[in-house]
């Protein structure tokens, strides 16, 4: 039998450490929280048996930094270390040094890590593999490198490319050329900033699909070899290359289509020997063909859906497998069946229309509750969100019986949703739930761009709203100076008073 | 009832029954959520005109579209810059966002250093434009 650990970090902050702090408790191991100085009061040190002070500092010198993170352990007597997501989840560097301190590392090896997070070496890996990848700049026996090299191959696999840098990832270092006559200068500035955000200037072409879907399969291998997929998510719903809603089952897999990239995933996860969870990224054309984009060699943000369609708990077995226990018997005997439709979205503390990062104190909180309802927050009443961090506040999941249950669950959750204090993205979520695209099912990559969105401004029935409510009740209410919440009736009358509920 | 929403004053006529809608007040300002969207409301008590209550077009410089930390200062006060240049970098939540001149001219105002955190709405520079794109 493995041993499992008894005290485990969570070098993250966050939804995701709050997450994996809550199955660790489950499991009857102690969580361990980090924090920078400045971040003293953050939400997610509430979920841990004990904390840890990174010092004063940037992210870089505080959640960042791998040594202060493997000194915090052994302060801590933790065995184990939790990465999470984002920080330092895909460094191999930090990998290697919590094992080599003795702890237990909750993730891939150093070397699955390193091929993934190299772009070039992980497209010429998969093509070894026989997996399709993305038609590019290194399909030959050699890689362009040249700016005329890859001028060249640019005419071969026809214009729009993009510029990539093999060592980016995230939407950064990454360029869309759409004429020859731009490719130098693109070529240029991608590389520079390769070279300054990377330390690694080296840089490929890949072929520019215009309305691809992205479709990603969940892998997990053990450190017996096996390797099994835990279906599809469906992750088109994008804006800034990140995504704002995923599903799934995706609504463009047929079994067929199912089967085939679910092979194609088990096969780039064996090629890099893959033990723990990971994801496997595919573009998807209109035709249908699918094509490897990337591997993400960590826990994913939206590996709720999965754990809902399936009854899981990822963060669980991720644990086991990393103290050595073979992948459960159902999952190995393909017995897995998805029950269900699950959507996950990601609030962001952002302007719904531009994207733009916003910050602020949360004034007011109620989140959604009910039927089919997960909320994963990392934050609460009276957290300030700043600029330093993540945008992403909370993933409200909500799973139904089928899609159509699901996006009208997903509706009335984020009807009932009530934050106040910092901007948030949710009319854009409401938006996308809404639009006739998304509930089609057929849409792609550019779904929020081509999105009819409803104005920032009040509509006139919400201004006669806000005057009924000033002009009556305002008084009686503001002599409490306190946050109420509560629906309005058709009645504005009966029992106001009753249904006011006054915040202390 | 005279009522604000972010620079607009209007005066409303108080719908005859309530809405389907969540509302909520803290102290004097009101919040409504309605269709995944919301909004805040004060009440005007004033005799201000709603006309005179809009902001006035700011002239002030290049405002900061978000709160964030100025990663770069790639000018200094008496530049000549052309329409589109870079002038900063700011960061905000992993994302960053270039701040560009609007027009070819002359640096007059750098009013943050590398590492300074600003607010959304902020002056970060100005650009006095050359004369002959002035009009």
């Amino acid at each position: 039998m493995p041993t499992f650990p008894k005290r485990l970090l969570i070098a993250n902050r966050g939804e995701i450490a709050v997450r994996i702090a809550r199955t660790a408790r489950e499991m009857g191991i102690e969580p361990i929280g980090v924090y920078a100085s400045s971040d003293a009061g953050a939400f997610h040190l509430r979920s841990m048996t004990a904390s840890f002070d990174l010092g004063p500092g940037t992210p870089r010198e505080t959640y960042l930094d791998a040594a202060k993170l493997v000194a915090a352990a052994r302060s801590a007597d933790a065995d184990a270390i939790h990465p999470g997501y984002g920080f330092l989840s895909e460094n191999a560097g930090f990998a290697r040094a919590v094992t080599e301190a003795g702890l237990l590392w909750v993730g891939p090896s150093p070397e699955s890590i390193e091929s993934m997070g190299d772009k070039l070496q992980a497209r010429r890996r998969m093509r070894e593999a026989g997996v399709p990848v993305v038609p590019g700049s290194d399909s030959g026996d050699s890689p362009a490198a040249s700016d005329a090299e890859l001028s060249d191959r640019a005419e071969e696999i026809g214009y729009p490319v993009l510029v990539k840098a093999s060592a980016g990832g995230g939407g950064k270092g990454m360029a869309r050329v759409d004429r020859r006559e731009d490719l130098s200068s693109a070529l240029a500035e991608t590389r520079r900033v390769a070279g300054a955000a990377f330390a690694d200037s080296r840089i490929y072409l890949e072929k520019l699909f215009d309305r691809p879907r992205h479709v990603e399969f969940q892998v997990f291998g053990d450190r017996m070899g096996s390797i099994v997929h835990l279906f599809e998510r469906e992750c088109s719903v994008q804006r800034r290359h990140q995504k704002v809603l995923e599903e799934t089952p995706s609504p463009a897999l047929d079994a067929r289509l199912r089967e085939g990239m679910g092979r194609a995933a088990v096969e780039a996860a064996r090629a890099v020997a893959y033990v723990g969870a990971g994801t496997v990224e595919f573009l998807l054309d209109e035709r249908r063909n699918f094509y490897f984009l990337e591997m993400n060699t960590r826990l994913q943000v939206e590996h709720p859906i999965t754990e809902e369609t399936l009854g899981l708990d990822l963060v669980r077995t991720q644990i086991e497998i990393a103290a050595g226990a073979p992948l459960p018997a159902a999952w190995r005997g393909g017995k897995l069946v998805q029950q269900g439709h699950a959507i996950e979205l990601r609030l962001y503390a952002e302007d719904p229309y531009e994207f733009l990062p916003r910050t602020g104190t949360i004034e007011l909180w109620e989140p959604p509750q009910g039927p089919g309802i997960r909320l994963d927050a990392g934050v609460g009443l009276g957290t300030t969100v700043g600029v330093e961090y993540d945008p992403l506040l909370a993933k409200l999941v909500v799973s139904a019986p089928d899609r159509e249950a699901a996006i009208a669950r997903a509706k009335r959750a984020l009807e009932e949703w009530v934050v106040a204090g910092v901007e948030t993205n949710g009319p854009l979520l409401f938006d996308v739930l809404d639009s006739p695209d998304f509930r089609s099912g057929r849409y792609a990559t550019d779904l929020i761009g081509s999105l009819e969105r409803s104005t920032a401004s009040p509509p006139d029935k919400v201004w006669r709203e806000a005057a009924l409510v000033l002009a009556s009740e305002g008084e009686a209410v503001r002599a409490g100076a306190h946050p109420a919440v509560r629906p309005t009736t058709s009645d504005p009358w009966e029992g106001r008073h009753g249904n006011w509920r006054i915040g202390s | 009832v005279r009522i604000r929403w972010k620079d607009e004053v209007r005066d409303v006529e108080p719908a005859a029954s309530g809405d389907d809608m969540r509302v909520a007040l803290t102290g004097r300002r009101l919040f409504i959520w309605w269709h995944g969207r919301s909004w805040e409301f004060t009440e005007e008590r004033g005799s201000a005109s709603p006309s005179a209550a809009r902001r006035t077009e700011s002239s002030a410089g290049l405002l900061s579209p978000m709160p964030g930390r100025i990663r770069q200062v790639l000018v200094t006060e008496g530049d000549r810059v052309t329409k589109g240049q870079v002038l900063l970098v700011l960061e905000a939540m992993k994302m960053e966002h270039s701040i560009r001149s609007p027009h070819d001219g002359r640096v007059t105002k750098i009013a943050f250093a590398e590492g300074d955190l600003v607010d959304a709405g902020a002056v970060l520079a100005d650009v006095s434009p050359d004369s002959s794109d002035s009009m």
